[in-house]
């Protein structure tokens, strides 16, 4: 999955980088898309306090490198950029907060809301980061891009360059985890655990 | 290849709160302005960089005076192009569909050499920049007088297409007579290249660019970056007390920010709380990330 979202993004020798002249370009791309690489890179893992840095560094990619793109494939470049982007920060979050993620994992275990508890958005939200966490990125993209963004999978393998038969099975294998991992939340209040 | 019903469509009650809880992501509402101020100062910046460059090796004299040239004019086109990219953004933002072409991608000479003018002034000293910005102040007190009605900023006109029948604007308006609205693009310049001297590794260089900031703009648009930037700085340069002092009376302010969530990651653990910071600030930590 990431030697596949590289590729687009890997620096290739006489590639052309963007001049002036592609400014309008950048800007019309900025004013288009910029909402949904947010939306992107959050979704894919980044947290919301560098969200918008993580953003920035999508289009600054994309100044240097979206020359030869053709206009119908920018989302599908902004997208493949965003998830190696979001990888980046993920593994930065590790390798600087490693014991902060299994102190946020305890915390959860203890505080987090029931499900009746789950009308408040906040607390719903926070459930469902801890989820999506749980899973690998290349699940988690496709996860994201079908149930939130409501891609097909069709368009789905056009955005990420993927075989239609890759996107079914991240797609199956994300679900699968993403219901497994309601269930043990379900189950830990079922079974009377605070 | 049949696309499964999603769980927003079957899911339990439980999986769809979960997925609802995510449709409101949204960026910050000045998120995409301040990209786009940032997009116009590096593209420029590259371009005019690229193009000094080229012409010193076509002479033959890569010397520092030419590079200190090169910089000075990238600087100068940098903002530029960030007063005109920010005019696109505010006379298109309304509008679904993706702004226009303009002519703004290749600044006439008269703005070039007003944009450097503006980059200059950047990092002039104080004075000087108290004593230009007073003067655009009158001067743009007159353009207003002289044309009653008007209420766009100039660089939004200068950017819009000329409507049949109006007289071709005088060049010499966007020359002479910057919009206080340039203070963003300057901003923003003037703090990028506060964050390219923290990475040099230069944080009392940083420091001294954060004080002509500071001094420049006394109700800055990006002062919560600046903060940051700030705090940054004394951490490299080994301030930790001036640092945590800063970044206390920051959080205190501002304990929603976001700004105030990296202040506190840059601290990590041990920084004390608000309110604590100054009985605390002499005791010995652990470096900053």
């Amino acid at each position: 999955m990431r030697d596949t979202v590289l590729a687009s993004d890997r620096p290739k020798d006489g590639m052309p980088r963007a001049e002036p002249a592609d400014a309008v370009r950048m800007r019309a791309l900025v004013t288009r898309h910029f909402d949904f690489v947010w939306r992107t890179v959050r979704r894919f893992g980044v947290p919301p306090d560098i969200a918008e840095d993580a953003a920035q560094k999508v289009f600054l990619v994309a100044t240097k490198k979206i020359g030869p793109v053709p206009a119908d494939r920018e989302r599908a470049f902004l997208v493949a950029v965003s998830l190696r982007v979001a990888a980046g920060e993920r593994r930065r979050q590790r390798r600087q907060h490693s014991t902060k993620t299994s102190e946020d994992i305890a915390l959860l275990s203890s505080s987090e809301p029931s499900p009746d508890e789950l009308i408040d958005r906040k607390k719903a939200r926070a459930v469902m980061e801890s989820i999506l966490d749980q899973l690998p990125l290349e699940c988690r993209a496709v996860l994201v891009l079908y149930e939130m963004e409501e891609y097909t999978m069709a368009e789905i393998g056009d955005l990420l360059d993927l075989p239609s038969g890759t996107v079914a099975s991240r797609l199956r294998r994300a679900r699968q985890l993403f219901e497994s991992a309601v269930t043990r939340y379900r189950a830990r209040f079922s079974k009377g655990d605070p | 290849m049949t696309d499964p019903e999603r769980f927003r469509m079957k899911g339990s009650e439980l999986e769809r709160r979960l997925f609802a809880s995510m449709e409101d992501d949204a960026p910050p509402p000045a998120a995409r302005a301040r990209m786009l101020a940032a997009l116009g100062a590096s593209a420029v910046l590259s371009a005019a960089e690229k193009a000094a460059a080229a012409t010193a090796t076509s002479k033959g004299a890569p010397g520092l005076g030419w590079l200190v040239i090169a910089k000075w004019m990238a600087a100068g086109a940098a903002t530029a192009l960030v007063t005109v990219g920010t005019g696109v953004v505010l006379s298109t933002s309304g509008r679904a569909s993706p702004p226009a072409p303009v002519s703004t991608t290749v600044p006439a000479p008269s703005t070039v050499m007003g944009a450097q003018r503006a980059a200059l002034t950047a990092l002039a000293p104080t004075q000087e920049l108290q004593r230009e910005g007073q003067e655009r102040t009158e001067q743009g007190a007159a353009t207003a007088r002289e044309r009653p009605g008007t209420t766009a900023p100039a660089r939004v006109r200068a950017c819009a297409p000329a409507s049949e029948g109006e007289a071709p604007r005088s060049s010499a308006v966007v020359t002479n007579t910057p919009p206080p609205a340039s203070n963003l693009a300057r901003e923003v310049a003037i703090l990028d290249d506060v964050q390219r001297t923290l990475d040099r590794g230069d944080p009392r260089g940083a420091l001294g660019r954060l004080d002509l900031y500071a001094a420049s703009f006394p109700a800055p648009s990006l002062g919560p970056e600046a903060t940051l930037l700030r705090v940054q700085a004394l951490l490299g340069s080994g301030d930790r007390p001036g640092a945590e002092a800063l970044g206390q009376a920051f959080i205190a302010h501002n304990p929603r920010s976001q700004h105030a969530e990296r202040i506190q990651r840059l601290f990590g653990s041990a920084m004390a709380p608000a309110g604590r910071l100054l009985d605390q600030s002499s005791r010995s930590r652990t470096q900053p990330e």
